[in-house]
């Protein structure tokens, strides 16, 4: 019994994980390091079309990626600070509200693309050009972005996003 | 991939046959948490210690935070003052160049949690950070405002920092 629960193990220590990471820090757990999922690159693309919406005053798609949980929080890049739904929903709202729908257009960087089971998080540089409705000349955004997302229902919806503007060190 | 999958599907069945209760080390509540502890539970008793970590930081002493945070090669920081770190050796020292800044001087922030989510080995925090501090090349003791979203890991049954965003704001709008 006891050489029968050695072989296992020894052959569980050499087979791979489906989903599995390849490249791990040691010691750390399998399921906790950034796992290739196709679900979840399928939904970036949609989140980042999103965001050009987003960016061209259109919030819909942005709303509807979005959980509209009571946990939901916002820390946008002027400085607002927004939690559950209500309040998160209407900044998203007026921030779309605050821009032309003429041009944008993103790119996006990622440093870090994590998904542990039913959550995911990704690390960005977002570079944007866009046109506030209050001014005619475009306008260029280079902002850091940490954004928490959770699988609701089977799909993938951001919990929480953080934006800063990106600036040179002091 | 097929016959690994085959493979490891057959072992399973075995497994349970023979009554191998657990083979994937991912599992927290069997393998880090033999007292029947919960990821929820132990992340929570982990956060006073990172309060303490990020007060002794404040006052100039690392150790602690540093011991918190975790020495993957696929830590972040996104720094109050701009920085965009990757990697052990830039965020390492990042965090202990930032100490440094700080003279001690009992320094104790408020948190003000407004998110804080627990799923498996992975963790996080939205946090409104109050404290007044003392830097060095400043007469007098500053406040700061900061906001910060924490992530975590477990690793080694223990939690550990992987991203840390911040960013500082003058006055809460």
């Amino acid at each position: 019994m006891v050489l029968a629960r050695l072989i296992l193990l020894a052959l569980l220590a050499l087979a791979e994980r489906p989903g599995a990471a390849s490249a791990q820090a040691p010691g750390i757990p399998p399921a906790s390091m950034a796992i290739p999922d196709s679900g979840f690159q399928a939904f970036l693309v949609e989140f980042e079309a999103a965001t050009t919406d987003f960016l061209n005053g259109d919030a819909r798609a942005w709303i509807a990626n979005a959980s509209h949980a009571d946990d939901v929080s916002l820390f946008n890049p002027f400085g607002m600070i927004g939690k559950g739904w209500t309040q998160v929903g209407a900044m998203y709202a007026k921030g779309a509200s605050r821009l032309s729908p003429r041009g944008a257009a993103l790119a996006v960087e990622y440093l870090t693309i994590v998904v542990a089971g039913d959550q995911a998080y990704t690390i960005a540089i977002e570079r944007s050009t866009f046109r506030p409705t209050a001014q005619d000349p475009r306008s260029a955004g280079l902002t850091r972005a940490t954004d928490l997302f959770r699988r609701e229902a089977g799909h993938w919806k951001l919990v929480h996003r953080h934006m800063d503007h990106l600036r040179p060190p002091e | 991939m097929t016959l690994v999958r085959f493979i490891l599907a057959c072992i399973l069945a075995i497994g349970a046959a023979i009554g191998v209760d657990h083979f994937w080390v991912d599992r927290p509540t069997r393998v880090c948490s033999p007292g029947g502890v919960s990821a929820d539970s132990s992340f929570r008793e982990f956060l006073v210690e990172f309060e303490a970590g990020t007060n002794l930081f404040m006052n100039g002493d690392p150790a602690l935070w540093m011991s918190n945070a975790s020495p993957g090669g696929d830590v972040t920081l996104l720094s109050p003052i701009g920085h965009v770190a990757r990697g052990l050796s830039q965020v390492e020292g990042r965090y202990t160049d930032a100490a440094k800044e700080f003279i001690p001087s009992n320094a104790k922030a408020s948190f003000d949690y407004l998110a804080i989510g627990v799923d498996g080995n992975l963790a996080y925090t939205v946090i409104i950070q109050r404290a007044t501090v003392r830097r060095v090349g400043q007469s007098e003791p500053v406040a700061a405002y900061t906001r910060a979203t924490n992530i975590f890991r477990r690793e080694r049954c223990e939690w550990r920092l992987v991203h840390r965003h911040m960013d500082h704001q003058k006055t809460p709008e």
